[in-house]
């Protein structure tokens, strides 16, 4: 489809524009929705009714030791593997760089037999260290909440259940530091896992299920640990608790970078979450029933914000400006409900009145409202990254396309300190994407090309500075003129024909927030409860009130949407070994 | 002699840190690492011509070519049989612009070496709706290599071809005729020497290099240890010290 054909047609069914859309800080206000990984993933995982079962459970009273868990879905075997091991707390670090962790876990495709155990022994462990065999899907490892693990277990342990209120404070057992999938360290490549394993042929579906295993492995381990400490009174873990229980996760820059270097995929990503919303803004209309669950979701999402605990002041601010942005939307709508007939004209009052983050809330209420809308678009269109040059485009319409569709990144002066004052790079640890000041830090000449709407200033600057007696007439003569741009132009010629897909800022200027393209990605991932530690790095919870592996035989209610604490009386031991 | 064992994308991940690292952002590295990758995944030396290219002195951008001397429907480059990797795909894309303008393009790259690196590109043309044909001889093991592709296929039909006669002293050279139209007579050039009943002593199509693919995301590439290693070595030039400052960033 030409970019022209795309632009009137994204008019033509109410899609946003991509400069609203694509703002930094819109992306990094989005927030967990339907058809984010993890509630697919569940939904599948619910509905095929997959079957999970412990194989080997051998830990000793501290915990420590290896557990098998099979899992048989509608089209395959695979088993997930953990190894539990003592850590000594001074060791224990949130940071990619860490050597040793507390559980590292892999899931494998296939038959398992006792000799599998042994080679896995000696490289799961060692994570970046270790090399796995092609048919391992992930390779992941997870830290203790300190505060929260020993809480738990001294509490279950002498028979009580654990007080929901302090869960709360932290909201898992475990936070994962790193989940590896897609080929590395000689795992099974992407093409492998989406054709050969196509239960988790959904972007991530693989990586995202390790998590909630690990969440139900940390869940397995505390009921055991608190049995082995004191069999007489122990009790289990009440299963709302378990449910409430997530899994944490650290998330730096290190995710940052694939937001830019995907461009395609991010497109497809975000024009599904703008179809869904245009869908449901222009096909539906508001009916009582509808208005009270928009008011239900609303209010939950007012309780669900006010139970985040985040010591980060700007979260903390975010958060109550948010509920109290909720709380006046909510009044609104009770007292116009008679006259709301469309929900644009919830939306149009929100965009006029209220925060950035507060709309994409709402945004996200709305899609959840229309389940049969939303789920149309369940099934993820596959992309295929491919960005081809235009050799014989002429360079006049190279030029057109990049001042009407790439204005924003010409706005900025590169020339300025400020715009340029910041540099992408990789540090010697674990090659890990980091940020520099230049003429302060070093590494400025290893800098990554991350900031592409300095590389397109420079390109069109090089364009419009041509002599005409070079008598360059396309893109190709231009490249064999310039060739260090021929990056930079396959992927304009490749994203103008798309309507999301280039995040419309400069990632070169020095007050940059990276934590907008975490959030953003983390948003899709279907992560919740953003807790930022700087600019550089955010603190979230996973898979915080959904379903756990004995809920699969259930009826499913696809409802663990702004999980809030469950009413639960933490004296009260109801389940006793 | 050692091997190591690495999935595709592990090995797209190492070859583009080790292009942007020779490189650097000169030239667009990431395309090189793909043809490089695309190479070693079917089993024509990718990384030993990304090895030898590498140790070879890196032409500058002003002396990309010594000639480029056109005319309608004809292309004459030179090159100076160094470095062709980060040029191949530049001297393919100028040969497909000219097939777009004038219906047909034959395009002669003189002095240059690793002309199997044209194959990778022939994809692009086809798939754009052109017939390409890509032709040299390698002089010392009097090869003719022929690599065909008809519109829209994914490979081309490529044959090594053991020579009884050619000319002397010939200069490494490399023939592309991109065009609209299939053309009959280069047809019958290219099925000349099958025809004098010179053997083929390699022809590779479709089934083969997807079998060849297939291989190898099924089961990850085996590259030679040492090559590994000289790999891993430039890839880590892109790597920059540590520092608390720079930790900042990796969680608390």
């Amino acid at each position: 489809m030409g970019s022209l054909n795309h632009q009137l047609e994204a008019k033509d069914i109410g899609l946003r524009t991509p400069e609203v859309v694509m703002d930094l800080k819109r992306l990094g206000s989005f927030y967990p929705y339907k058809l984010s990984f993890m509630r697919k993933l569940i939904r599948k995982v619910m509905t095929e009714k997959w079957d999970i079962s412990l194989t080997l459970f051998n830990l000793d009273k501290d915990g420590f030791g290896e557990a098998v868990y099979e899992i048989k879905t509608p089209l395959n075997n695979f088993h997930f593997v953990v190894f539990a091991n003592f850590l000594d707390p001074e060791l224990r670090s949130d940071r990619v760089i860490a050597e040793a962790w507390d559980m590292t876990v892999t899931l494998r495709q296939g038959v398992f037999n006792p000799k599998d155990l042994i080679f896995l022994k000696e490289n799961v462990p060692l994570q970046e260290k270790g090399r796995m065999t092609s048919n391992s899907v992930v390779l992941s490892r997870a830290n203790k909440s300190s505060r929260n693990f020993d809480y738990v277990i001294n509490e279950l342990s002498s028979g009580k259940q654990p007080c929901i209120k302090k869960i709360n404070e932290v909201g898992y057992l475990y936070r994962t530091t790193a989940v590896y999938g897609s080929g590395k360290f000689g795992m099974a490549d992407w093409d492998k896992v989406k054709t050969s394993y196509a239960d988790f042929s959904e972007p991530f579906s693989a990586e995202m299920f390790s998590c909630f295993l690990i969440r139900q492995f940390s869940l397995d381990q505390a009921d055991h640990i608190a049995h082995q400490r004191n069999p007489k009174t122990a009790v289990k873990l009440n299963e709302s608790i378990k449910r409430y229980i997530g899994i944490g996760n650290a998330t730096g820059l290190g995710m940052a970078p694939f937001l830019i270097k995907h461009p395609l995929l991010i497109n497809n990503w975000i024009e599904t979450r703008e179809r869904v919303l245009a869908k449901v803004l222009n096909d539906t209309s508001p009916d009582k029933n509808k208005l009270a669950t928009f008011l239900l979701l609303v209010s939950r999402a007012i309780i669900h914000l006010n139970q985040i605990t985040t010591s980060n002041l700007t979260q903390k601010e975010i958060n109550i400006n948010v509920s109290d942005d909720l709380n006046l939307i909510a009044s609104y709508v009770t007292e116009q409900q008679d006259k709301i007939k469309k929900w644009q004209q919830v939306t149009q009052y929100v965009a006029e009145n209220f925060s950035i983050e507060a709309q994409e809330l709402i945004n996200t209420v709305l899609i959840e409202i229309y389940p049969e809308e939303a789920l149309l678009f369940e099934k993820n269109q596959e992309i295929k990254e491919i960005y081809d040059l235009i050799p014989e485009m002429k360079l006049s319409k190279l030029k057109t396309i990049i001042q009407n569709q790439y204005q924003w990144a010409l706005k900025y002066n590169f020339k300025s300190e400020n715009a340029d004052a910041i540099f992408w790079y990789r540090s010697e640890e674990k090659m890990e994407p980091r940020l520099g000041e230049r003429n302060i830090d070093k590494g400025a000449d290893k800098e990554m090309l991350i900031g592409i709407a300095r590389s397109i200033e420079q390109c069109y600057s090089t364009i419009q500075n041509l002599s005409p007696e070079l008598k360059i007439n396309n893109v190709a003569e231009f490249i064999f003129a310039h060739p260090e741009y021929r990056q930079i132009i396959r992927r304009i010629q490749t994203m103008s024909k798309t309507t999301y897909g280039e995040i419309q800022a400069n990632l070169n200027d020095k007050d940059v927030l990276p934590i907008h393209l975490l959030r953003c990605k983390l948003s899709f991932f279907g992560v919740g409860k953003f807790d930022p530690k700087s600019r550089l790095w955010v603190r979230n919870t996973m898979f915080q009130g959904a379903p756990i592996v004995s809920d699969i035989s259930n009826e499913y209610k696809d409802e663990w949407f702004f999980p809030v604490m469950p009413n639960i009386e933490s004296s009260k031991g109801n389940e006793i070994h | 002699m050692k091997f190591i064992r690495i999935s595709v994308n592990e090995s797209k991940a190492l070859l583009t840190r080790v292009c942007e690292s020779h490189y650097k952002h000169q030239y667009d590295y990431e395309d090189i690492a793909t043809i490089v990758q695309w190479l070693e995944l079917h089993d024509l030396d990718g990384v030993r011509t990304l090895l030898d290219e590498i140790n070879k002195p890196l032409q500058k951008n002003n002396t990309l070519t010594k000639h480029k001397k056109e005319s309608k429907q004809r292309l004459i480059l030179s090159d100076n049989s160094q470095n062709i990797l980060h040029k191949i795909r530049i001297f393919s894309d100028l040969t497909l612009a000219k097939c777009h303008e004038d219906g047909l393009c034959f395009t002669t790259i003189n002095n240059i070496a690793h002309q199997q690196t044209i194959l990778v590109n022939l994809k692009n043309v086809s798939v754009r709706g052109y017939h390409a044909t890509a032709w040299w001889i390698e002089t010392e093991q009097k090869h003719l290599h022929i690599a065909k592709i008809a519109p829209n296929q994914d490979y081309p039909i490529y044959k090594t071809i053991k020579l009884n006669k050619y000319a002397v002293n010939l200069q490494p050279y490399l023939n592309l005729i991109y065009s609209k139209n299939d053309i009959q007579s280069l047809k019958s050039y290219t099925n000349e020497h099958e025809i004098q009943g010179e053997s083929i002593i390699q022809k590779v199509n479709t089934h083969d290099f997807n079998e060849r693919l297939f291989q190898k995301i099924n089961d990850g590439l085996e590259i030679k240890f040492d090559h590994y290693q000289q790999l891993t070595k430039i890839a880590d030039l892109i790597l920059v010290e540590a520092s608390e400052k720079s930790r900042q960033g990796a969680g608390e």
